[in-house]
């Protein structure tokens, strides 16, 4: 190890939170309020992750993502789900074209997953066949269409929205696919001051803007640095016995997730806790994750991971209250 | 690595090493808390009341040593076994330090060739600077220590109130713990428990001096010189009234007037006891008040003893009259 290498990382973590506070501020001047779901959506965009976020409409989800790609300088791309949405137009797919030599061959004309920031807006309108084709390019970082691979460059996040009223005509996301997205964030309405200011940010004569101080090459050089940040075993232990404690046969599970949980969350739910600990230890000037860390991510990581019983669903039995009773039985 | 890396590395180093040092010796004190006091409890039980198993004091006395010792033993092994490891003595000095895993992380991947580890390193450093172990980890006894420790200290207290009670006064429940410890007793209290009778006749002990003296066919050596040298009570104790039970009635002239026995309760056979508690060093035998402005302080102490002895009713009524004489004859001469 040499002085310059400690320096290096310490340039490039001072980076990272200039560019995270640069985002974040730049989000604001768009979009009024609730900063812990801003700072969760950076999370999630910085760990690459994908998200799900559910809110009534018109609470500014879409213009959210939208400035979040602005502020950083990706490429945007936005579906929008409904019924009729066929695979192909996510994924994009091989046209017969003329070559100029007179013959014809396919080309593949790639479709809007081929982005960095991707809006799935109202994705439980899709039907489960184009559902499933967002699950590779999520999971896999690419597409295969006819036999053929094709690869998505980094940073890619899917950002995929839903309506939690209107179920009507919806196809509910599998759990397969839900397991995919890093975090589930909620977009509540706002208060009556926040509301306020988007009335004199949207209805006056000047609209706001972003500037983009960086690039997708920044990004990328930051999405490394993350993954270094240290984890003590203990640390670690903690996070593993919050995901062990989801599971209704385990242990570490509190009663209440005895009584109403049916299945707990996968080692994606550990994944996504432990990467974003890490992000929030790195904002916050430490190499090193803590407890406080795990915990500040817990319910966004896994709220969409917890699968409910029969009574559970009767009882409207909420995920938050559940995992803030496995948080505290795991720190008794 | 520079030397900020080797100072921060030192640093941490010496943290834990402090800190796993204090934990022991913490872990010792904590379980320490607990077993001491029960161990004294137990001593003190033992002294007080195990006369039966044990007849002698100083039998009694090295068993609440000995189980003391045993506390204090087992505390330390516990000490040994339980001690931490170097990582959770980092965690526990993070978690009462409020460091969020700092010390914890850094002690896992010290002198890792690893920038990140460095900066963990020197991060945890410079959270722990000026790092005291006594300060950080002080010794905090459970709280069942603190109950077993006034435990201890009441034990004692309850059983001269309990035997105070019995003997009906203060001064004869001190007495009688002390007796039983196989103390002497401090010649105030001794006093004062002599001077004291259940019913609040006047002591009895005047009566028996001049009964062991005057009696005729007394195995004591009579010795005429004796009589004379006798101190005389105040006027008011010697001539009695009458009221004195079971005592030896003396006439105002001096002479024996009953040989009757003490009525008092049942007494326990007991080594070296003597008659219920009528007896003082202002009142004691011929001889030995004779002598008893020169008498030794050995022979002082033995008899506050045989007094206390006394005042616990340890003493069978047939015997009071040989520990009498045998305190008389060993008395200091009167030539002394």
């Amino acid at each position: 190890m040499t002085t310059s290498s400690v320096e290096a990382v310490e340039a490039q973590a001072a980076a990272f939170r200039e560019c995270f506070a640069h985002v974040k501020h730049e989000i604001a001047r768009v979009f009024v309020g609730q900063p812990e779901l801003v700072e969760h959506l950076l999370v999630c965009f910085f760990c690459q992750g994908h998200a799900l976020l559910e809110g009534a409409p018109g609470l500014g989800k879409t213009l959210l993502v939208r400035t979040l790609a602005e502020a950083v300088s990706v490429r945007f791309s936005r579906v929008q789900c409904t019924p009729d949405l066929m695979p192909a137009d996510v994924t994009g797919t091989n046209i017969l074209v003329d070559t100029p030599s007179g013959g014809r061959e396919f080309n593949f004309e790639r479709g809007p997953i081929f982005a960095h920031v991707v809006l799935a807006d109202e994705i439980n309108r899709a039907t489960p066949r184009t559902q499933s084709a967002f699950l590779e390019a999520m999971q896999e970082g690419h597409v295969t269409v006819f036999g053929t691979t094709h690869a998505i460059g980094t940073p890619f996040s899917v950002f995929a929205t839903e309506n939690p009223i209107e179920m009507e005509g919806t196809y509910p996301l599998p759990e397969a696919q839900l397991d995919r997205f890093f975090f589930k964030l909620t977009v509540k309405p706002p208060s009556v001051g926040e509301l306020a200011e988007i009335m004199a940010r949207t209805t006056g004569a000047e609209n706001a803007t972003v500037s983009a101080r960086f690039g997708p090459e920044d990004v990328r050089g930051m999405l490394g640095l993350i993954r270094h940040v240290k984890i003590a075993d203990e640390t670690l232990h903690v996070a593993l016995k919050i995901v062990s404690g989801t599971h209704p046969d385990s242990p570490d599970a509190p009663p209440a997730v005895k009584q109403y949980v049916r299945y707990g969350a996968s080692p994606r739910g550990a994944q996504a806790i432990v990467l974003a600990a890490k992000t929030l230890a790195l904002l916050a000037g430490r190499y090193h994750v803590s407890a406080d860390d795990i915990q500040r991510v817990v319910v966004p990581a896994l709220n969409h991971r917890l699968i409910l019983n029969f009574q559970g669903e009767m009882d409207r039995v909420s995920r938050e209250r559940l995992l803030s009773d496995v948080l505290s039985h795991v720190a008794s | 690595m520079n030397d900020t890396a080797l100072e921060s590395s030192a640093t941490i180093t010496r943290v834990l090493s402090q800190s796993w040092r204090r934990l022991t010796v913490v872990r010792f004190c904590e379980t320490a808390a607990t077993l001491l006091p029960l161990a004294v409890l137990a001593g003190e039980l033992t002294v007080l009341f195990g006369a039966r198993l044990l007849p002698s004091p100083a039998a009694r006395w090295s068993t609440a040593v000995a189980f003391v010792l045993v506390a204090l033993a087992a505390a330390a092994a516990r000490a040994s076994l339980k001690r931490p490891t170097v990582l959770e003595a980092a965690s526990i000095v993070d978690s009462r330090l409020g460091c969020g895993a700092a010390l914890t992380t850094a002690a896992q991947f010290l002198g890792q060739d690893d920038p990140f580890a460095a900066l963990v390193t020197r991060h945890a450093a410079t959270r722990l600077h000026g790092f005291r172990a006594a300060k950080a980890l002080p010794i905090e006894p459970p709280r069942v220590a603190r109950v077993l420790l006034l435990s201890a200290i009441a034990a004692p207290a309850l059983a001269v109130v309990v035997l105070s009670v019995e003997h009906g006064g203060l001064d004869r429940g001190v007495a009688s713990v002390a007796a039983r410890a196989g103390l002497a007793i401090p010649a105030a209290i001794a006093d004062g428990a002599s001077a004291k009778t259940p019913t609040g006749e006047p002591p009895i002990e005047n009566t028996i001096r001049t009964e062991e003296i005057r009696r005729p066919g007394s195995d004591l050596p009579h010795r005429p010189s004796e009589a004379s040298a006798i101190p005389q009570p105040p006027e008011h104790e010697r001539s009695g009234s009458g009221a004195q039970r079971g005592s030896h009635e003396t006439a105002g002239d001096g002479t024996n007037a009953s040989t009757n026995e003490h009525p008092l309760g049942d007494v326990t056979a007991h080594a070296g006891g003597v008659g219920r508690g009528t007896l003082s060093p202002d009142a004691v035998p011929a001889s030995a008040a004779r002598a008893r402005g020169e008498s030794t302080a050995t022979y002082r102490e033995a008899w506050s003893r045989a007094q206390s002895a006394v005042a616990i009713d340890r003493v069978p009524a047939d015997r009071r009259v040989l520990v009498r004489k045998y305190f008389s004859a060993i008395g200091p001469s009167e030539s002394q």
